[in-house]
């Protein structure tokens, strides 16, 4: 057990190793010159423009530019600068913080509405509950992020204050602590909680018509055990497959739902990052983003074995 | 479940893991509205400043803004758009190229040290100094001595200091230009003209890291803590007790709040969470101009959007009838009120409505004349094929759309609009001569005078080391804006501007499409919000209400 997880985080360093380099590549071969990017309209001073690439190693060959950042990384744990001298690992630290916040936030909205409904549906096959359950996620899988996000900060954040005066959901930022994360979370969870809801109820639907379902009814157990120990455990295995994924995705693909409520967060600045060639910004992002894909996988793999005993890892 | 014992183990300690990081940091933010001990600071809206708080390093509006709040300039400028001193006693000259400028008394730095005279020339020959990289840099290429400091690419300066700048007393500097320049009382109030204390340098004599996130000015506001770029939401900033001037009546504290959508920010502004919105987006203009009553406010902002012409690198756009032609051939009044929600004026001079110098419709070929213009079109022999290049990544496609739509329609030319990634990648591809058209071109003013929209646009000077990208030059425009440049009175100056600037009209090296305006709202918190002419608030002005 133990051996099975240090092999996985030893496997994880050079899957690290290529992202980085990977990354680097992909942002440095973007047409464009950062420098410039810097100067917006007007054409930057040549001779400031050369200081400051000489300054960001931005002369350098490819391989020299990764060589500066990764021994940075790995002898001082410097993650570099951007280019207003920022360093790149005081910028991580408090957007990855909101992010977190957001992506758990939403996670766990996902997982109990999600697996709520499921369930829910599932029991009711055929019935009006189970229709009408599957016609609103589809709804929900077909409303884009962008209008829910609008919608519900114009109806919740402004509309709400002004009609009642009560200040419950915050319009953007995260001044309102854990409550900031409400409405976001649940913009962002949205389209998940559809996928969740068909998946579980699909899952659960399937398990429900297998053998030892039928021989735990036929032993007498309630129908609460039969269908949460033997019917919702084994149909959990998909779903949290799921989960352990959308968590890398919610992570970085928030870009959307960060910028409508304002909340300073990885995804946005992954955006500006690429879009102002800030390699070492990018690189040291997307660098926890891999990192945190693969830990989320090694928990989802650890749970199969909590869910079926019959896995085993050694 | 004895083998998986060791798998709960651990997958309960990751999620425990994420669960406490999850938490960490969410206690310790600040609450906007409850910062600052009982008083409610007057927010107001900005995006992510680009650099640190470095005024010699900021030449963009989001950091100017703050630092218009903490530095206190020399001139400010009045309602008849004339700048009067502010933080200087005197500024006089006699023949425009040796300027005194005296300080007034009692200021001081937010340590409570004096300012001085020192403190000026340090932070001019800071930003001057080829070395120091600082992006403001080109606004001291007018004082005697630039080259020294600044000699250009690959090359070594042989100053430290420009020998224009003489600290003659502690409240006395005299800077002498290259050549005399009657505008340069003018240029003092931008942001690169703040002075800087000695303790903003380090050991090595470079600006430091610490003041850049806290900047020590000697204006209305001091920063309360440093602020964390990327990271901190806000910007938190209280009266400085000691400041000589006039202070805001019965408020404090000043909050910049940082965003990174308009949209977003104009939702806040609804739910009373933000006091001053500067940049309200186009969509919510008509909604804005009813929610907001008389809290709504249009004002004329000194910015210009051009069509530019490629003059040095094609010859088919030589003939200035064929701009007149393209240019008559544009319905500025629909494409603005439109395209732009109205947020946007039509041109009608090379300069804009905000500075002294305007003329109203003294641009003859920006007046909508489809007919004419395709009579003028014709006869000149224009290009029947015309390419319209512009920045992808700046909300211009439209616009541009729409000239290539009127182009096509009244010139009966075929038009096809070309996207570039940036702005930079238009004038690299003119360069390497990968691209001829008509490219589109902005200019914000770097300081409220009508030459700015001259030399660094069209003087010949400006090809290449300026903004004249086009490559216009014209030996008799070069010389009136030079006489302009020279003249000792305001008055005889802008004479010779203006005659600079028919011949612009004339010729239209460059076709102006729109002026920009400053679409503004405030909440019902605060009242009596102005703008200045570079689109900062007069925040010694601003009540509660």
């Amino acid at each position: 057990m133990g051996r099975y997880v240090i092999r996985r985080l030893i496997q994880a360093i050079p899957v690290l190793l290529g992202a980085t380099l990977l990354i680097f590549c992909i942002v440095f071969a973007l047409p464009g010159d950062p420098i410039a990017a810097l100067f917006g309209d007007k054409r930057p001073d040549p001779a400031i423009a050369e200081i400051l690439r000489e300054q960001y190693h931005l002369n350098d060959p490819l391989l020299l530019q990764y060589w500066y950042y990764i021994s940075g990384v790995l002898f001082r744990g410097d993650f570099g600068v951007n280019f207003a001298d920022v360093p790149v690992s005081q910028i991580m630290a408090g957007k990855f913080q909101v992010t977190l916040n957001l992506a758990l936030t939403a996670l766990v909205m996902e997982a109990v509405i999600g697996v709520g409904l499921g369930l829910w549906a599932a029991l009711r096959r055929g019935r009006a509950t189970d229709t009408m359950i599957l016609a609103s996620t589809l709804l929900l899988i077909s409303v884009p992020t962008l209008v829910t996000g609008f919608v519900l900060q114009l109806i919740l954040g402004v509309k709400l204050k002004q009609w009642t005066g009560l200040d419950i959901f915050p319009v953007a930022g995260t001044f309102a602590g854990w409550r900031s994360y409400i409405v976001p979370g649940f913009v962002l969870a949205g389209v998940s909680v559809a996928y969740l809801t068909r998946l579980t109820r699909t899952s659960l639907v399937e398990t429900l018509r297998a053998d030892y379902i039928r021989t735990a009814t036929a032993k007498g157990l309630s129908r609460r055990r039969v269908i949460g120990r033997h019917g919702l455990r084994n149909a959990l295995i998909p779903l949290v497959t799921y989960l352990g994924a959308d968590l890398g995705n919610l992570m970085g693909g928030a870009v959307i739902t960060e910028t409508i409520f304002n909340l300073q967060g990885i995804g946005n600045q992954l955006f500006n990052s690429v879009y102002l060639r800030e390699q070492p910004v990018v690189v040291g992002i997307v660098t926890v983003l891999v990192l945190i894909y693969i830990l989320a996988n090694l928990v989802v793999d650890l749970l199969y074995a909590v869910l079926d005993p019959r896995i085993r890892y050694e | 479940m004895r083998v998986t014992k060791g798998a709960q183990i651990v997958a309960g300690t990751a999620l425990l893991a994420l669960a406490v990081a999850a938490c960490g940091g969410g206690a310790s933010e600040s609450g906007g509205t409850a910062a600052g001990g009982g008083e409610t600071p007057v927010r107001m809206e900005i995006g992510e400043p680009q650099e640190l708080l470095n005024p010699q390093n900021t030449t963009e509006t989001e950091g100017s803004e703050v630092l218009a709040a903490v530095f206190s300039p020399l001139v400010r400028y009045d309602e008849n758009k004339q700048p009067v001193e502010e933080a200087a006693e005197s500024i006089t000259t006699t023949d425009s190229k040796v300027w005194t400028i005296k300080l007034k008394a009692g200021y001081t730095w937010h340590d409570g040290t004096p300012v001085t005279a020192a403190d000026y020339a340090r932070a001019w020959n800071y930003a001057a100094l080829q070395d120091n990289a600082m992006s403001s840099s080109y606004f001291f290429g007018r004082i005697d001595g630039y080259e020294d400091v600044h000699p250009g690419e690959g090359k070594t300066p042989s100053a430290k200091e420009m020998k224009g700048l003489k600290v003659v007393d502690d409240s006395t500097l005299e800077v002498t230009l290259a050549a005399p320049f009657s505008q340069f009382k003018t240029m003092l109030g931008y942001t690169a003209f703040y002075p800087m204390p000695a303790s903003a340098l380090g050991s090595d004599g470079k600006v430091t890291q610490a003041y850049g996130e806290k900047p020590i000015g000697q204006g209305l506001f001091k920063v309360d803590k440093p602020y964390k770029k990327g990271t901190d939401p806000t910007i938190e900033l209280s009266v400085y007790d000691k400041f000589p001037g006039k202070k805001p009546a019965g408020w404090t504290k000043l909050q910049f709040k940082v965003y990174t959508s308009s949209e977003t920010a104009w939702n806040d502004l609804q739910a009373e969470n933000l006091d001053i919105h500067d940049s309200l987006p186009a969509t919510a203009i008509s909604t804005a101009k009813q929610v907001l009553g008389d809290r709504y406010f249009d004002e004329p902002d000194a910015s210009l959007g051009y069509i530019g012409v490629p003059l040095k690198y094609n010859k088919e756009y030589e003939n200035a009838d064929v701009r007149k032609a393209i240019s008559m051939a544009i319905d500025r009044k629909t494409i603005t009120d439109t395209v732009f929600s109205g947020t946007r004026a039509p041109a009608d001079d090379f300069i804009n409505p905000a500075i002294p110098g305007y003329r109203q419709g003294a641009c003859e070929a920006c007046a909508y004349n489809p007919a004419e213009a395709k009579k003028l079109y014709e006869s000149a022999g224009g290009p029947k094929t015309i390419e319209l290049g512009y920045n992808a990544d700046g909300g211009h496609k439209e616009w541009i759309e729409a000239v290539a739509n009127n182009l096509r329609a009244n010139l009966g030319i075929e038009v096809t609009p070309k996207p570039f990634e940036k702005f930079q990648g238009i004038l690299d591809a003119l360069d390497a001569k990968e691209y001829k058209g008509l490219f589109r071109m902005g200019w914000a003013i770097d300081y409220p005078s009508p030459e700015n929209y001259l030399t660094p646009i069209f003087g010949t000077g400006s090809i290449g080391t300026g903004s004249n990208y086009g490559g216009y030059s014209n030996k008799e425009f070069d010389e009136l804006v030079a006489k302009g440049d020279q003249a000792t009175d305001a008055a005889e100056g802008m004479k010779f501007y203006q005659q600079a600037t028919d011949i612009l009209n004339k010729e239209l090296p460059y076709i102006p499409i729109y002026f920009y305006r400053s679409n503004f709202g405030h909440s019902t918190k605060i009242k009596n919000v102005k703008l200045n002419l570079l689109n900062q608030i007069n925040w010694a002005d601003v009540e509660k209400a």
